[in-house]
């Protein structure tokens, strides 16, 4: 992914507080959560004709996502979630790699930056560990859908562009979070920081393969919503499903981490 | 991104994500066969499950025997009686020398619906042997984790039902997966050949 650079935001920012006024958005709050009202969405790849219009329950959202530091203070709590003490079904043998020590991030590691090389055992424990959960994929893609002004940002081709810039640029070194504009629902870093985990990551049947269909989709998956997917009308949306497929429980990699939410997902 | 280069990503994604991986390379010891040394047990995850007898039953029951291992919902009306009854004639092609020490444990994908009465009404359908079979349902997060660790995809459909994949898994005596195949026959197929020629 791609990262803007938002002079605009830190002149914004600068004048903010100059003259005095309220921020709500800014990057030093590195903590905090804000409430998402309920609301339904379209996905852009609906799994079923009564997935066409998906309604997501209110909940709170972080703010960020989980930063190394947030990371640190967790596992040095929790030892048995250190790299080295934790078990191969949990984490795979990239788990924090990145880090110095297993409990130390050492200098070449931002403690603002989102921590990556987690995986999904670790990221569902540091949130139950703070009270929350992982978002499930609904809720994800509802807050993802936002634009900077609008809760559905697909008639907005400007921003539409922009997320499509960042997807298919290579990666360069991984920001602190919050160095962009929040979402619409005052969420940030959804786009263009890393990928993230989310509770039912497993629950997408997707197929990339143009040439399976029919009787080969069927004895590998069950049931009508299972996608073959051989247009991309939105090519972020598609990524994030495509990679989402590909993910097992305890891989890690350098651009996936997590954020954590709160409220019934049901 | 051209359309080639597309291809070429969506091609790679599609081999890690069907990852239809071969059995480690397994060393026969004994009775049981040994994974390699870096695949952990998936009785390192604690999960607590009930059966179809209504008896709590931890994740590892059978540990100590080689498990023929599933997830399903008792409501599938397509790919789910397939498989329960591919996995029951598997105990007529497993060599009857074998066949007393495997065991088999089916995992609902919807323990909402499935309670112990359900899973017992399922298990008389199929006659399923009680000394080598166990339905059996877990609370939300453990059915997730379960998933995640045999890398079954499945979802609630709005309409009714769940959408899920078929796999099929096969752990040794210590509960870690030495075979994992995807579909539904030919997943059942390939673990009894397994068992047949791995196991002495």
């Amino acid at each position: 992914m791609v990262f803007l650079k938002s002079l605009s935001v830190y002149i914004i920012v600068g004048m903010g507080v100059f003259l005095g006024g309220a921020l709500t958005a800014h990057a030093t709050t590195i903590s905090g959560m804000v409430p998402v009202p309920s609301g339904t969405y379209h996905p852009f790849y609906p799994l079923s004709p009564s997935q066409k219009k998906i309604v997501v329950s209110a909940f709170t959202v972080d703010k960020f996502p989980v930063t190394n530091k947030e990371f640190l203070d967790f596992v040095k709590r929790n030892p048995q979630w250190q790299k080295g003490k934790i078990s191969p079904l949990f984490a795979d043998k990239r788990y924090l790699e990145n880090w110095a020590r297993p409990s130390q991030l050492g200098p070449s590691v931002d403690p603002e930056q989102p921590v990556v090389q987690v995986s999904w055992f670790a990221a569902k424990a540091f949130c139950q560990s703070e009270g929350k959960r992982l978002l499930t994929e609904n809720e994800w893609e509802y807050i993802a859908n936002a634009s900077e002004t609008n809760a559905d940002g697909r008639l907005d081709l400007k921003w539409r562009n922009k997320v499509l810039d960042w997807y298919t640029k290579p990666t360069t070194k991984i920001q602190k979070v919050g160095q962009r504009k929040p979402n619409y629902f005052g969420v940030h870093d959804l786009h263009g920081l890393v990928w993230e985990w989310v509770l039912d990551f497993n629950s997408s049947l997707l197929s990339t393969d143009p040439r399976e269909s029919g009787d080969a989709l069927l004895s590998r998956f069950c049931g009508s919503g299972a996608l073959a997917a051989s247009e991309k009308d939105d090519y972020p949306t598609f990524m994030r499903m495509a990679f989402r497929s590909s993910l097992k429980a305890n891989y890690t990699t350098a651009n996936l981490g997590f954020r954590c939410a709160q409220g019934d997902s049901r | 991104m051209n359309l080639k280069s597309t291809y070429l990503f969506l091609g790679i994604l599609l081999s890690l994500f069907s990852s239809n991986c071969n059995s480690s390379e397994v060393k026969i010891i004994g009775n049981s066969i040994k994974a390699e040394q870096n695949e952990p047990s998936i009785y390192d995850l604690k999960a607590t499950l009930i059966d179809q007898n209504n008896q709590q039953i931890p994740l590892n029951v059978y540990k100590g025997h080689p498990v023929v291992m599933s997830m399903f919902y008792a409501t599938c009306d397509y790919s789910c009686p397939l498989l329960l009854n591919a996995l029951k004639k598997m105990e007529k092609n497993i060599n009857p020398n074998i066949l007393p020490e495997i065991r088999f444990l089916l995992v609902s994908i919807d323990p909402e619906n499935d309670t112990p009465k359900v899973l017992k009404g399922r298990f008389n359908h199929y006659a399923f042997s009680n000394e080598r079979w166990k339905l059996a349902k877990s609370n939300d997060t453990s059915t997730r984790e379960i998933a995640a660790i045999l890398g079954v995809a499945y979802r609630k459909n709005p309409e009714g039902g769940m959408n899920h994949s078929s796999l099929v898994v096969l752990l040794n005596n210590e509960g870690m997966i030495i075979d994992r195949q995807e579909g539904i026959q030919n997943a059942v197929d390939h673990i009894t050949t397994t068992i047949n020629t791995k196991f002495k």
